[in-house]
C-alpha cells in the first residue's frame, strides 16, 4: 500500500504540465550557455601556440565557464524553477479535499511518504538535467582535455573541495557536483511541505523556498559560516569561497533533518483528517 | 502511446545517442590529452628553434634570495616582488645553434613559463627577471646567440610553506599541448 502511494506521487509530479515547463525553462539557461558561449569556441578550439591549451568540457560547460553570467542565472534561480512545479501540491491536496480521498482509499503513510520523496525527486530533476544536457551537448563539441591548474583557466583552486578529483577524474567531480545539486534543489524543494499546513495562500507555500534561499545565501556570506551557503555548495566552480567537505555534508543534513521533521511535525499523519 | 510510436522513438533515440558518441569520439581524437614529457638538471632539449639546457632549480626563502641575488632589493617595493613566501629559481640556458635568427614570437618569451606544485600553479615574477636577466633580448635570437637566464617564480606562504615545497615535485612548465613539456625538480619525499 506505501508503494501505492509512492507510485500515485509520483506520476502526478511528473505528469504535470509544471513539470515540463519548469524543466523547459531551466533547459533553455542551458541550451543558451551552450549555444553563446561554448559555439562560438568551436571555431578555434585551440590557438596552435604549445603555451596555450586548448578550450575544454571543464572550462566552458554551464557547470565550469568561470564567473559567467549564465551560470550566475541558473544557480540563482533554480530553486525558484524546481520549487514552482509540485512543491504547492500538499498544500492544495489539503486545500481541496484531496487529502481526503486518499485517506479512504490508501494508507496515509504511503501517500506522505510518495509526496516527500515526489516534491524530492522532481525538484532535484529539474536542476540535475539541464546540467547533465549541457555537459553532454558541451562534450559533443570540445574536446574533454584534462584541467591542469597551470594554465589558469580552470576553476577550482588549491585547497577546494575535491580539487585533485577535478584535476584527475573531472568527470567523476562532475558526476559528484550534479548529484549534490540534485540533492540541493530536491531538499529545497521539500521546504514548501514544511509550511504547507500553516499558512493559508499557495503563493506563498510555492514561493517560500526560493525566498529562504535568498535570504539564507545573502545573510549567511556576512558570517564566519559562510562557506554553509547553499549557493557556495551547489556552485562546483567554488569560485570565490573554498568549499571544506564537512559544510557540504552539514549543510545538506541540516536542510534534510528541517524538511523530514518539519513536514512530520507541522504537516503530516499527525494531522489525518477522516 | 501506440506500440508504432515508442519502436519510432525508439529507433531516434538510438540515431541520437549513435550521432553524438560519434561526434564526442572525434573531437576525442582530433584534441586527445597532452603527452609528458620532463627534463632535468643537465638534460639538453628543443625549444622553439633553439636549443636549451637545463641548470639548477633552488628552491629559496625571501631572505635567502637577498643574499644570493641582492639586486632583487632594488626592485620598486611597489611591484610587491617581497610577498610573503618563497622563490623556486631555475637556470637555464638558451643557444641559437641554427644558422638563421629565431624569433620566439609574442608566446614564446619566456616570461609565460609557469610554476606548478602540489596542487597549485603560478607565473613567473615578471618584475625580478627583469631585475635578475638585464641583458634579456626578449622574443629575437642570432644566429649564435647564447644566454643564460635566472627565472624565478614566486609562491605565497599561504598557498605552500617552504617545509612543503621542498618535499614536492615542482614543475617548471614551457609548454602545455600537444605536449606539456616541463622542467622538473623532485621533492625530497621521493
Amino acid at each position: 500500500m506505501i508503494w501505492k502511494g509512492i507510485k500515485l506521487e509520483f506520476y502526478r509530479a511528473f505528469h504535470n504540465i509544471w513539470y515540463v515547463g519548469a524543466l523547459l525553462a531551466a533547459t533553455a539557461i542551458a541550451l543558451v550557455q551552450f549555444f553563446a558561449m561554448v559555439m562560438p569556441k568551436t571555431v578555434a578550439i585551440g590557438s596552435g601556440d604549445s603555451i596555450d591549451y586548448p578550450h575544454s568540457v571543464f572550462n566552458s560547460s554551464l557547470m565550469f565557464c568561470l564567473g559567467s553570467f549564465y551560470d550566475e542565472i541558473f544557480y540563482l534561480s533554480i530553486i525558484l524553477l524546481a520549487t514552482v512545479p509540485y512543491a504547492a501540491s500538499y498544500y492544495m491536496d489539503v486545500k481541496e479535499g484531496y487529502i481526503k480521498n486518499i485517506s479512504t482509499r490508501m494508507d496515509t503513510t504511503g501517500y506522505l511518504m510518495g509526496k516527500y520523496l515526489a516534491v524530492f525527486v522532481s525538484a532535484g530533476s529539474i536542476c540535475a538535467i539541464p546540467l547533465i544536457l549541457n555537459t553532454y551537448l558541451t562534450a559533443m563539441v570540445l574536446p574533454s582535455l584534462k584541467p591542469e591548474i597551470a594554465t589558469a583557466v580552470f576553476p577550482v583552486i588549491k585547497g577546494s573541495f575535491a580539487q585533485e578529483l577535478f584535476y584527475t577524474y573531472p568527470y567523476l567531480y562532475t558526476l559528484l557536483y550534479i548529484v549534490i545539486d540534485f540533492i540541493m534543489a530536491g531538499l529545497y524543494g521539500c521546504l514548501a511541505l514544511v509550511i504547507s499546513r500553516i499558512v493559508n495562500n499557495r503563493y506563498i507555500v510555492m514561493f517560500f523556498p526560493f525566498v529562504v534561499y535568498l535570504v539564507f545565501r545573502t545573510v549567511i556570506t556576512y558570517t564566519p559560516l559562510e562557506q554553509l551557503s547553499p549557493y557556495y555548495i551547489m556552485d562546483p566552480q567554488q569560485f570565490g569561497i573554498i568549499e571544506e567537505a564537512p559544510y557540504i555534508i552539514s549543510g545538506m543534513a541540516a536542510l534534510f533533518l528541517i524538511t523530514a521533521a518539519g513536514f512530520k511535525i507541522a504537516g503530516g499523519k499527525r494531522n489525518d483528517i477522516l | 502511446m501506440t506500440f508504432y510510436k515508442k519502436i519510432i522513438i525508439g529507433i531516434a533515440a538510438l540515431v541520437l545517442l549513435a550521432c553524438s558518441a560519434y561526434m564526442i569520439y572525434n573531437v576525442n581524437s582530433v584534441f586527445p590529452n597532452a603527452d609528458s614529457k620532463s627534463y632535468r638538471t643537465g638534460d639538453v632539449t628543443r625549444y622553439r628553434g633553439l636549443k636549451l639546457t637545463v641548470g639548477e632549480v633552488g628552491i629559496y626563502t625571501q631572505e635567502e634570495l637577498e643574499e644570493k641575488y641582492p639586486d632583487v632589493k632594488n626592485i620598486d617595493s611597489s611591484f610587491q616582488y617581497d610577498g610573503n613566501g618563497n622563490y623556486v629559481i631555475a637556470n637555464i640556458t638558451l643557444e641559437n645553434d641554427t644558422d638563421e635568427t629565431v624569433e620566439l614570437g609574442k608566446l614564446g618569451s619566456v616570461t609565460g613559463w609557469v610554476i606548478e606544485t602540489d596542487m597549485y600553479g603560478n607565473g613567473m615574477s615578471y618584475f625580478t627577471f627583469l631585475e635578475l636577466n638585464p641583458s634579456y633580448g626578449g622574443q629575437s635570437f642570432s644566429k649564435g646567440q647564447k644566454q643564460e637566464l635566472i627565472l624565478p617564480f614566486h609562491l605565497g606562504e599561504e598557498w605552500i610553506t617552504y617545509d612543503k615545497l621542498i618535499q614536492e615535485d615542482i614543475k617548471i612548465i614551457y609548454s602545455f599541448y600537444p605536449t606539456k613539456a616541463y622542467i622538473l625538480h623532485e621533492g625530497k619525499s621521493k
